[in-house]
This record gives structure tokens, sequence and C-alpha cells, in this order.
């Protein structure tokens, strides 16, 4: 970088956002956290994935509140034997999306270990949100929706639960834009914070939501 | 009932429940293609009639050239002269060491792909030794694999792409199934790793059943390919070849290497699948089978060259790349659809970065440790726990999967030492004006994206916090540079002998341990991550004074620059110098 103006330099990986946040999509194998990203990435359901090796990686820029929310997604493998690589890239994670399958009773009784290595792993109070996926297979389900709100109460992070359908594109977008809004919203209020005084800030603890505040459809 | 025969009682019934399932997911496959076999709609793409095959067996998105080009009509014309040479050898085998490597390295005809693999991974040994065993395999995996879930999973989305694998409990599909399932019983201590699905695969493309049961087995066992060591917990073989990529790219492509760093591309980011599976999916098919022709003749050592190989060819174009984004892309998806050389020009630049890596002593990795390879005996059965059969994730940690963390995080760490590096100086400038600008939060961002920067102070819950140093408040605001100073302070606390005197001033800022959270699955352990990140680190210090003895300077001379406000007048790196292999470019 000899000699090379800072501004310039700047100006070159400058994007067209406003905020990025980093989100990591945890929860066992076969839930459907890759085509949940695909989908929400590039629009489409591609039904024949390879399975996630390790952690891969996509962004997506969403306009929330006129501004632009640049979501860094981590998508990790859920097979046990990564958790020495994944849980890595938990620490520095704004957000948590724990994905289950609602057709999978063992994928929602594993949502406590998960939940403990996020706690374990991410800094303090990291939001989390649940997404139960494949809510079109309905004839299948195995895991009650109300079970999981019920049980999400007692889970001071967990920001809201939806159910969605990487298939059949229901709520995947949603999913994603209530998480960026209560993140913008919670960085919003750290940086008042942060001007007001010298006080710590101690998000997370303040507003545990068990339900997205803005205007989207849980069902 | 008692608490106590009630607990049993409950994990009875789990294990049942386990049981079942995997009776059931054993019966459709029995079924295989019967039509009483219910089939999701989904999982028989059917609708994708369009698809244009390839002569592997993949399904394009674009119709493939209806008409072969002269120069497609040479090659054919080649390969079936190749067909007759390589059926002579087979039948003499073994054949002349030199004839054999310049033949394997001018491409295997595919033809003849299944007796030269079987040849070259002992196949026929193998069975013959082991009559019987493969069957019996299958049968005790049918009771007991504890894996058959996660394998149901991969076989359903393997090679999905691909004729043979395409219609759900195809036959190729049952034989992975198959070959997985007995294979987890086989080496019980491996059981399956996600990867293992994809080598199976591929071997099943070229051989029966069996036959890749028994050519898996000696990638995994065998030392020239010793893939037990990749897919064992720990991953101990991933470690120890990243490493020795890192170091080959800061010897020999200083520029990439530096490139990769400052935009967080972590070698554990694409190295993961390239060295697992052997670039299958990340380079194009036809490729990849190439370089496995290679690393089945020559062994692991193929998979470090063929990676030095991938960034070589593609260095400008990856220097060009200005985010972890679109370089990852690149990598991981445009490589694999079009790689940009043809496979002869491919493997040629291959086989000169082995001479090359073999010139500078660089073309092995350090030896292999004992934990690499299997300690239990092959094909001894042993039952799983309960936990395991359940398919319950574990909560506590091995000591090998605390290694591993502690391994990963100071690898993190010194990246993000050397992100600090080359970065921190644009950061401080931005810092100057206001000190919360757009443009700090995004180097902040940038430079967060490096979880090992959070875990020291910028993020204390996920969010960017400006007045982290709670015991400071001097230090409140005025972002970044602090945080810069938090971190950099504890580098010069990490590195005291080569501390200045004007350290001095720093130390007012103490460091936040309380903060973090870190343990390890037990109470007793209280030790937070910023303590193992700080042993790791410090165990790291003297080689990364010996062996790269500018950061820790540099960082010195940053932060005096930070403070004072002076532009640093020194952050000069290496960026001009050559790369070791930019004699090959013109080559090329």
């Amino acid at each position: 970088m000899t000699g090379r103006n800072p501004e310039t330099l700047m100006a070159e990986s400058e994007e067209n956002f406003d905020f990025l946040f980093k989100v990591v999509l945890i929860g066992d194998c076969g839930t459907g956290k890759t085509c949940i990203v695909e989908r929400f990435k590039t629009g489409n359901y591609v039904d024949r994935h390879g399975n996630t090796i390790g952690v891969d990686f996509s962004m997506k820029t969403i306009a929330v509140d006129g501004k632009q929310v640049k979501l860094q997604i981590w998508d990790t493998a859920g097979q046990e034997r990564f958790r020495t690589i994944t849980q890595s890239y938990y620490r520095s994670a704004n957000g948590v999306i724990i994905v289950y399958d609602i057709t999978k009773r063992a994928s929602f009784s594993n949502l406590q270990r998960w939940i403990e290595e996020v706690r374990r792993y991410t800094a303090s109070n990291v939001p989390i949100i649940l997404i139960g996926n494949k809510c079109d297979l309905e004839t299948e389900r195995e895991v009650d929706f109300e079970e999981v709100r019920h049980v999400s109460q007692f889970i001071p992070e967990v920001l809201f639960v939806m159910e969605t359908s990487a298939k059949e594109n229901t709520n995947v977008e949603d999913a994603f834009f209530c998480l960026a809004m209560e993140l913008k919203r919670l960085h919003d209020s750290s940086d008042v914070t942060a001007d007001d005084d010298d006080e710590a800030i101690q998000l997370g603890k303040s507003k545990p939501l068990n339900s997205c505040s803005s205007s989207c459809n849980l069902t | 009932m008692t608490a106590a025969a009630h607990d049993d009682e409950q994990q009875h019934a789990l294990v049942k429940r386990a049981d079942d399932e995997r009776e059931d997911i054993f019966k459709r496959y029995e079924l295989g293609l019967d039509p009483s076999n219910v089939v999701d709609s989904w999982e028989n793409p059917t609708f994708e009639i369009y698809h244009i095959t390839d002569k592997y067996g993949f399904m394009h998105d674009s119709r493939l050239p209806s008409t072969r080009d002269s120069q497609e009509v040479q090659r054919t014309k080649i390969e079936l002269e190749r067909d007759k040479k390589w059926m002579k050898m087979i039948a003499h085998w073994p054949p002349h060491p030199e004839k054999l490597h310049k033949r394997v390295y001018k491409g295997i005809p595919d033809r003849i792909r299944w007796p030269a693999w079987k040849r070259l991974l002992h196949v026929e040994e193998s069975m013959a030794q082991n009559e019987g065993v493969y069957s019996r395999m299958l049968l005790l995996a049918k009771k007991y694999s504890t894996e058959t879930r996660q394998i149901d999973a991969d076989v359903n989305r393997q090679f999905r792409d691909n004729l043979a694998y395409r219609e759900r409990y195809s036959v190729k599909q049952c034989s992975l199934f198959n070959v997985l399932n007995a294979y987890s019983i086989f080496n019980s201590e491996l059981g399956y790793c996600q990867g293992m699905a994809c080598v199976a695969g591929v071997l099943l493309l070229y051989m029966q059943e069996e036959e890749a049961f028994w050519a898996l087995n000696t990638l995994i066992t065998d030392k020239k390919y010793g893939m037990h060591g990749l897919f064992i917990e720990g991953f101990p073989k991933l470690t120890r070849f990243i490493d020795h990529h890192d170091r080959i790219l800061s010897k020999i492509m200083r520029k990439l290497h530096k490139h990769f760093i400052k935009h967080n591309v972590d070698a554990l980011l694409y190295a993961i699948k390239w060295f697992f599976v052997v670039f299958v999916e990340r380079v194009p098919f036809s490729l990849s089978l190439r370089v496995w022709d290679i690393f089945l003749l020559d062994g692991d050592r193929v998979i470090v060259a063929m990676a030095v190989t991938i960034l070589y060819l593609h260095k400008d174009e990856l220097l060009r790349l200005k985010d972890m984004d679109a370089i990852i892309e690149y990598l991981q998806v445009k490589l694999h659809k079009n790689f940009g050389y043809n496979d002869d020009d491919a493997i040629q630049a291959l086989e000169r970065v082995m001479k090359k890596l073999k010139d500078l002593k660089l073309d092995a990795p350090p030896p292999a440790k004992v934990n690499e390879f299997p300690t239990r005996t092959l094909g001894h059965f042993v039952e799983a726990d309960l936990e395991k059969k359940i398919g319950r994730r574990r909560n506590d940690y091995t000591d090998t999967e605390k290694q591993v963390i502690t391994d990963v995080i100071s690898r993190q760490e010194q990246n993000a030492i050397e992100v600090q590096s080359t970065v921190s100086y644009e950061t401080s400038e931005c810092a100057t004006g206001d000190a919360y600008s757009m443009k700090t939060y995004q180097s902040i961002t940038s430079l967060a994206t490096s979880p090992a920067i959070s875990s020291y102070s910028l993020y204390s819950n996920g969010f960017v916090v400006t007045n982290f140093d709670i015991n400071n408040q001097t230090s409140r605001s005025r972002s970044q540079s602090v945080h810069n100073l938090n971190y950099q302070q504890q580098q010069s606390q990490l590195s005291q002998q080569s501390q200045p005197p004007s350290f001095a001033i720093y130390n007012e800022h103490s460091l936040q341990n309380g903060l973090m959270r870190h343990s390890f699955g037990g109470d007793s352990d209280s030790r937070n991550r910023l303590d193992v990140a700080l042993e790791a680190l410090q165990s790291q210090k003297l080689q990364l004074q010996h062996e790269n003895n500018t950061h820790i300077i540099r960082i010195v001379q940053n932060c005096s620059s930070d403070v004072t406000g002076k532009q640093p007048n020194n952050h000069a790196n290496n960026d001009d110098d050559e790369d070791a292999l930019s004699e090959e470019n013109t080559r090329l």
C-alpha cells in the first residue's frame, strides 16, 4: 500500500451499504440451511445442494428503513464433528439463526444444545432467531409451532420464531428482514447510548423479544 | 414408578425410535426403485429434462455443443490410442514407474479409469484378502450404524446433477448408501464424516459397490493418502495441511497472501473442501478427475501442489477482487464452472508447481502424527454409546476438540495481527475526524469479520460498541483508534522483549477479561477465551518474531502513529516483492 491515499483506498472497497451485520446459520444436518440461504440470496430453490463442508459464505444487501443493510451470512456444516471449526465463526456474529426441521423431532430436540453452543462461543447476548424450515410438509409435521414458541419464551436471546419453507418461498425473506431490522434497531440504540454517557452498553438484556417487532406475519 | 425407572424407560423409547428410523430408512433403500417406494416429488427432479449431460454423466444448465470441433476430434483420436497402450500396460502390471508416471500425468483415459484406479488402489488384493467382510459389515451396519440418518441426508444430495445419482434410490444411490454405512462400522473410529460421500461417490462412478468400499478404505487408511486424518474428529491432517498451505503462500505468493489476509479470506474457508474431496466440485469435473489420477499415483502431496496451482493460475484475477464475497465466490463457484485453462495446461502447471515446491523443499507438509491413523482394529465391531444411538448432539468436548478449537482460534488471532498490520493505518486515518463516521464503521466491520479482533475489544455483545473500555473513561470515544490500541497493547504485553519504552503509556488501558465468555464445557474450566487466545499467541510469539519479524514491529509503529496523529511513515510492506513463482509467468 506504499504511497497510496487512504481515501482512495477506502473508496475502492466502499460499497453501497450503511450497515454490515454478520449472521451465522446453524442447526442440525439436512434442516435446509443452505437452501434457505440460496433462496434468500438468489430467489431460487435448488433441491440438489451438496452438503456444506465446514463453512460457506454469502452476502446480500437489503433495504431496512431506507438504509442499506448488508448481511454477511455464514452457512455452517451441521454435522457435530465440524463444530470445532464452525464455532470459531460464531464469535463475531451479530446475529444467529438456528434452523430446525419441523418434520424432524430430533432437530428440535437438539435446539437446547445449539443454544448452549451459541452462548458459549458468542459474545454475550447475541440475538438468536429460530427458524422451523420445511413448513410446506404439513402432513409430516413432528414439531408443533406453539410448542416452540412456548419454549422460546424461556430463552431470553431468542428474538422470534418463524416457520419457513425454502421450497415454497414462505417467510424466508421475512426472517432475514426481521432479523436485519432488529439488528439495526439494536445497533441504533447502542449508538445513542454511546453518545449519551459513558455507561457500558448492555444490549439484549434490555429487550428480549419473543416476536418480531415488525409487521411481518409470524405464522 | 421411580425416577430412575422412568428415565430408563424414556431412554429405551428413544433408542427404539432411533432403531425404527434406521430400519425404515434401510427398508426404503432395499425397495430401491420399486414403485411402492414412496418418494417425495422433489426427490426425483424429472422436470429437469432440458439439461444436457456431459460424458461424465453431469447435466448442465445449457445445451452442450452438438458438433465436435477439430480439437475434440483430435483429442478423441489420441485418447483411443492411449486406451490401447493402457490396456497393454494394465495387462502387464506393475509397469515401469517412469512410464506410469508419464502416462498418468497425461491423464488416464476415461474408459480405463475403472481398471487403472483399481490397480492404483489395490482393490483386487484387498477384496481377495477380505472375502465376506464387506457383506458382514453391511449387515452389522443395518443393525447398529448410528450414522444412517446423516448418510441418508447426504446421499440424497450427492451428485444429484449426475445421471447415476439423479434418481432417488437409483442403483448408485443405493450403493453409495451401503458403502458409507458399511464403512462406518468397518472403521468405527472414523464413522462417517461429510465429505466421504463425495469421495465414495466419485469412486462409485467408476467401480462396483464392493470395489468402491475397498478403494475407499485404501484412500482412508493407506499412509500415501491418509484421508483418515482428514475426516477424523479434530481433523488433524486438515490443520497440518492448511498450516503448510499458509506457509507456502507466505513464502512464494506473498502478495496474494496479504490480499487474502486483508480481506479475511482464511484458507479454512476454501481449502476444507479442496482437501476433503480432492477438488471435486471446486474445479470442473474433468479436471478434478485428472487431479485424482495423479493423487492416486503420487499421494497427498498433490493436494498441496494443486491448491497452490489454482491460486497461482488465478492470482491476477484474485488480486483484482476487492472483497471477501467476490473472492470466495470466485474460488467456490466460478472456478467450478469455468476454470479458464484447459485441463492439459492446468496439469502442466501443476507439474511445474510440484517441481518448484520440491526445489524449495515445500512439497511435503511436516510428517503426520499418530492420531491421523486408525488406532482401533479395522472391522472390529464396537457398539456406539447411548447419545450416539439417539443422535443427540454431545454437550461435552473431548481433549482433541478442545485442542482444535484453541488452534483454530489462535490461527485467527494470528491472521488478525496481520490484518491489523495492514489495515489499522486506514482506520485510524478515518477515525480522526468524526469519531463514528460511516467510513470508520465500515472499517470496523471489515476488521470485525475477523473474529479475533472482536474477541478483544471491538464487540462485546455482537455490536459495535464505542465505549468498551469501562475501566478507562477517557478512552471512551474516538472509537477505532482506541480499540486498535487496546488490541495492540495486548500485543505489546505479549512481546515484552521487543517492547519499546513508549509502550508504558498504554498500560492504563487494562484488559477486560470479565466481559468474555468462554469455557469448554465444564464449570471447572473457567478459562475465558481471551486467556486461551493469549496463551496461543504467547506460544506463537517466538515463531512470529522469527518467521515474520516485521509484524510486531509494524504494529508498534502503527500504534505510535495512532497516538501522535502522525502519518505512519513506515507502513511499507512487501507488496512489491517478486513472487517466487513469477518466473513461471511467461510460460503459462
